[in-house]
């Protein structure tokens, strides 16, 4: 079978462990021309997955001759000048090691580290697998205290292996990759008994990935630029048909709160340094609108390149590769439409291609399982971008030094307080029902409910943003005037705004709301119930007084004036 | 023997697949070594959604013990 052929297959993304090992078969020992001659040692049985390596190499255009070291053997043969591997010159090494010698001793890295600089000598490029967790838990957290623990040896010497090898070795991430497959699932215990095996075998192309990352990171391909589809990739529906009102996006359904969050994800990448482009089949005009809407958190500018045309996307990603000055092979091209995603493929192949599919609280898994934008370490360029990432983390220093009047203050939270209209009551009677923490009174209001009480009832409902997002509508309130008195009948809050003064601000607006109805007092209620201890003393913190006669009862006297409520919510404009 | 599994081995031992039958083991097929035979082992535990026992492992040795290892997970038609 041919080797473009063979890359092809190696491109599926459905690429099964069989095929992958049957293809590594075939490229082990297969190029006299070869491109680069790469060696693998390790303390394990390294069969199977020096063929992911040679599978990762021919994908991405390399041809190998690869060099696999005898079983456990790595010691010697790494340091013994005249060893097998030296007499094959490798051009590069992995040392395919798993936790277990960093388990063992406490100086294990010392001594990798000497292994280490044996290959600099002879001007051997590094790679070694980064350790992941021990999957046995012995005793516990009382492992996590013991210095000569194995869980605490290998969380030490991957600090260690970090620090010693920046900038002189390339880790494959397998710590990551374990932790995210899941220990148990990663390594069971009959693969490392039957064969020596340290992974299971299923998880091969997903380490092939895994190895291509660090591999271009070694050889300056790695990826620049995420081109995105709109429709149904950055926000539910379509913009052309739907109108910027009717798309989802953001909080009020678990798909909008889902696309707000992978909106959220690009823009991290964004903040590193990767570069984003619109690559998508609208009217440019149009398209825009969807930025424009109020829970997008991405906004036109933050794209390098905007591409909407009727033309196919591969002329598409063709203009954004030109207008970027990049090479098309910089590109990763996500989208939720199959037949695009075809369609590039085919047309393409320099550009790799991510289906999101149907569900977008999968699509950051789904472009994160090809480690496209992975890098060892980040550029100076990488920082420039990284402005507003780095004023985020200023302020999650100050959350965690305790001054949390200046994280509140540096959160720029805007609130909005409104009278509830027809489109506002399925959020806010999913609030009702789902709120159990700030929720005063356990009585939840039906969808129905509220439409009927709105011309009886005084409503209120909240809409909150802040410097990093747009929460939506986050608290539903609920009063009735009884003779001279406003009565809070129910009260609920969203668990994510918590303990922002937002209750604060949004009893300020009450008052006003109260004072403007001629009211003399406000009544407030708080039954305790399983789960909302957190609310048991808000009158109280609110300038309300308990009642004598009614435990459950507070009162609030509107007769003097009074400052409004402290608070770090600005009214919007 | 079914389709799927005529396949699967197919693929695993780079043979034709109409060359497999009932017959095919271990013993008649060079490429059928101990290495293939783990990745047979995760590739049936992928396809049928099972977990092997540790001396169920070494028992992959002919179409006849894959047929026998997977109906005692409960795969009668595999």
């Amino acid at each position: 079978m041919s080797l473009e052929a063979d890359r092809a297959r190696l491109r599926d993304p459905d690429l099964s462990s069989a095929d992958l090992f049957a293809i590594g078969s075939r490229h082990l020992h297969a190029h006299d021309d070869a491109t680069v001659r790469f060696a693998i040692v390790g303390n394990l049985t390294i069969d199977a997955l020096a063929r992911a390596v040679a599978c990762s190499l021919v994908r991405d255009g390399e041809r190998p001759c690869m060099y696999l070291g005898a079983h456990g053997a790595y010691v010697q043969e790494l340091s013994d000048d005249a060893s097998a591997l030296y007499a094959f010159e490798p051009d590069a090494v992995l040392l395919a090691l798993d936790w277990r010698p960093f388990a063992e001793r406490d100086d294990a890295v010392t001594f990798v580290a000497r292994l280490w600089e044996r290959l600099e000598a002879r001007g051997i490029a590094i790679y070694q697998h980064l350790p992941e967790d021990p999957p046995e838990r012995l005793r516990g957290i009382a492992e996590c205290y013991d210095a000569a623990s194995p869980r605490h040896r290998v969380a030490t010497a991957r600090e260690r292996l970090l620090a010693l090898g920046a900038g002189r070795v390339r880790f494959i991430d397998t710590a990551w990759l374990a932790a995210r497959i899941g220990s148990a699932a990663w390594a069971p215990p009959r693969y490392r008994h039957t064969a020596q095996l340290p992974f299971d075998p299923k998880h091969l192309p997903a380490y092939m990935r895994l190895f291509a990352a660090a591999r271009r990171d070694a050889r300056g391909t790695a990826k620049r630029v995420l081109a995105l589809d709109l429709d149904n990739t950055l926000w539910g529906g379509a913009i052309g048909d739907d109108g910027v009102e009717g798309i989802e996006l953001g909080a009020g359904t678990p798909r909008g709160e889902a696309f707000a969050d992978w909106q959220r994800y690009v823009l991290a990448l964004r903040a590193r340094g990767v570069l984003l482009a619109v690559c998508s089949k609208n009217d440019p005009a149009l398209a825009v609108e969807g930025f424009a809407h109020r829970q997008s958190l991405l906004k036109r500018e933050d794209f390098a390149a905007f591409v909407c045309t009727w033309n196919d996307k591969a002329a598409a990603l063709r203009a954004i590769a030109a207008e970027l000055g990049l090479a098309l092979e910089t590109i990763v091209f996500a989208d939720d439409d199959p037949v695009e995603c075809g369609l590039v493929c085919r047309l393409l192949p320099e550009v790799e291609v991510v289906e999101l599919g149907r569900d977008p609280s999968r699509f950051p898994e789904r472009l994160e399982m090809g480690f496209w934008f992975d890098t060892q370490r980040a550029t100076d360029a990488d920082a420039l971008r990284a402005r507003s990432y780095t004023a985020r983390a200023a302020l999650e220093r100050a959350a965690a030094s305790g001054d949390l009047a200046a994280y509140l203050a540096e959160l720029d939270m805007v609130g909005r307080v409104f009278a509830p209209s027809d489109p506002d009551f399925a959020r806010l009677a999913q609030l009702e029902s789902k709120t159990n923490q700030f929720n005063l009174t356990q009585r939840r209001y039906s969808e129905r409910d509220l439409r009927a009480l709105r011309e009886r009832a005084v409503m209120a409902a909240c809409a909150l943003r802040d410097r990093h997002t747009d929460h939506g509508v986050v608290s539903s309130l609920v009063a009735f005037v009884e003779g001279d008195a406003l009565r809070i009948d129910s009260w609920v809050m969203s668990c994510r705004v918590f303990s922002r003064t937002l209750e604060a601000f949004m009893m300020n607006a009450v008052i006003d709301a109260a004072r403007a109805r001629g009211v003399r007092r406000i009544v407030g209620e708080y039954r305790a119930a399983a789960r909302n201890g957190v609310v048991a003393d808000l009158f109280t913190r609110l300038g309300f007084e308990r009642s004598a006669d009614d435990p459950t009862r507070f009162e609030r006297a509107l007769d003097a004036p009074t400052p409004p409520l402290p608070t770090f919510v600005r009214s919007a404009p | 023997m079914s389709e799927r599994l005529r396949r699967l081995l197919a693929a695993l031992l780079e043979l034709d697949p109409r060359s497999i039958s009932a017959e095919t083991s271990a013993e008649n097929t060079p490429s059928w070594d101990s290495m293939r035979e783990l990745m047979l082992a995760a590739t049936l535990e992928g396809e049928y959604g099972i977990a092997l026992e540790i001396d169920e492992m070494e028992r992959l040795r002919s179409v006849a013990s894959i047929l026998e290892v997977l109906r005692s997970h409960g795969v009668e038609a595999p």
